[in-house]
């Protein structure tokens, strides 16, 4: 029976995670390109990341880009497995 | 405490539109720009074709190069950053496809450009069925992409192809005066429709 995830519930966590399930597996998102579309300031993403990193739904990877650092963001198949089973949770709730 | 069911269904929603978000960004990302680049490289060498022909030996080869550029430039610079392993074989595909496309053409029937008016009268058609050719490749690729990117990309592929047979069928004396409008025209439009509309 799928289970809601207390991590992932909470709202930024979710939209998080929802725009990084709009990627496939292997592509990774950019720290900036996340903060602005989902309208958070980089304090307040940077600690919801941490968050999900520590419970291993995500992975973080810095690298330099035109000698400039950069922060790409992925979902792990971990995080997959559980967004898509909190998914299944609230649809069970709705009824759906 | 578990949600009710109005919380899920909020919650269910956020996540569609976060999602659908994501995904038109990613869509968006350096497509407007592309577009914009790519219909003025066709407008300029189609026109110039169509009034110029003596100029075009070179000239394709010069602008085409100016897009590979272009395009690699744009893509690195574009706004919203997806990381892709092995994004670059994108590039090295079209470049293959392309440089394939050229070597066999010239292989099978090479290509002796035209050097006065009278010679470009009798070469003309033959560089016409070339050209219709060669517009509908990058075309076809819309259509594919767009299969995974969004439906836009599709009917812009179709439409832009029929332009092209419809310019190559009934308008064959301003061919490319038509493919400079409706072919590099609907590129530049779109690319502008998709900076302006999709948000």
């Amino acid at each position: 029976m799928p289970e809601l995830d207390k991590i992932i519930h909470a709202p930024a966590r979710l939209r998080i995670m929802s725009a990084l399930m709009a990627l496939a597996a292997s592509e990774q998102l950019d720290f900036r390109t996340l903060s602005e579309m989902l309208d958070l300031t980089d304090g307040n993403l940077g600690a919801h990341l941490q968050t999900l990193e520590e419970a291993g739904y995500l992975k973080l990877e810095k690298s330099f880009v035109n000698r400039k650092p950069r922060t790409y963001v992925r979902a792990t198949a971990r995080g997959r497995a559980r967004f898509e089973e909190h998914v299944e949770a609230l649809k069970k709730i709705c009824g759906v | 405490m578990s949600p009710t069911r109005d919380e899920a269904r909020v919650a269910l929603a956020e996540i569609d539109r976060v999602t659908a978000q994501t995904r038109a960004a990613i869509a968006r990302g350096p497509s407007a720009p592309l577009l914009i680049l790519w219909g003025s490289i066709w407008f300029v060498a189609d026109l110039t074709t169509q009034f110029r022909p003596e100029a075009m030996g070179w000239l394709w080869w010069v602008l085409d190069l100016v897009g590979a550029f272009g395009s690699c430039w744009l893509v690195q610079r574009s706004r919203v950053q997806v990381k892709r392993p092995g994004a670059w074989r994108y590039g090295v595909f079209w470049g293959a496809i392309f440089f394939y496309a050229v070597l066999w053409l010239n292989l099978l029937a090479p290509v002796k450009w035209p050097q006065t008016p009278q010679q470009w009268v009798s070469f003309e058609p033959t560089f016409r069925r070339i050209t219709a050719y060669f517009h509908t490749i990058p075309m076809f690729a819309y259509v594919i992409g767009g299969l995974f990117i969004g439906r836009f990309l599709i009917w812009l592929g179709l439409l832009v192809t029929a332009l092209i047979l419809v310019g190559f069928c009934w308008v064959p004396d301003y061919f490319y005066l038509w493919l400079a409008i409706t072919g590099g025209g609907s590129l530049i439009l779109s690319g502008v429709f998709i900076r302006k509309f999709w948000r």
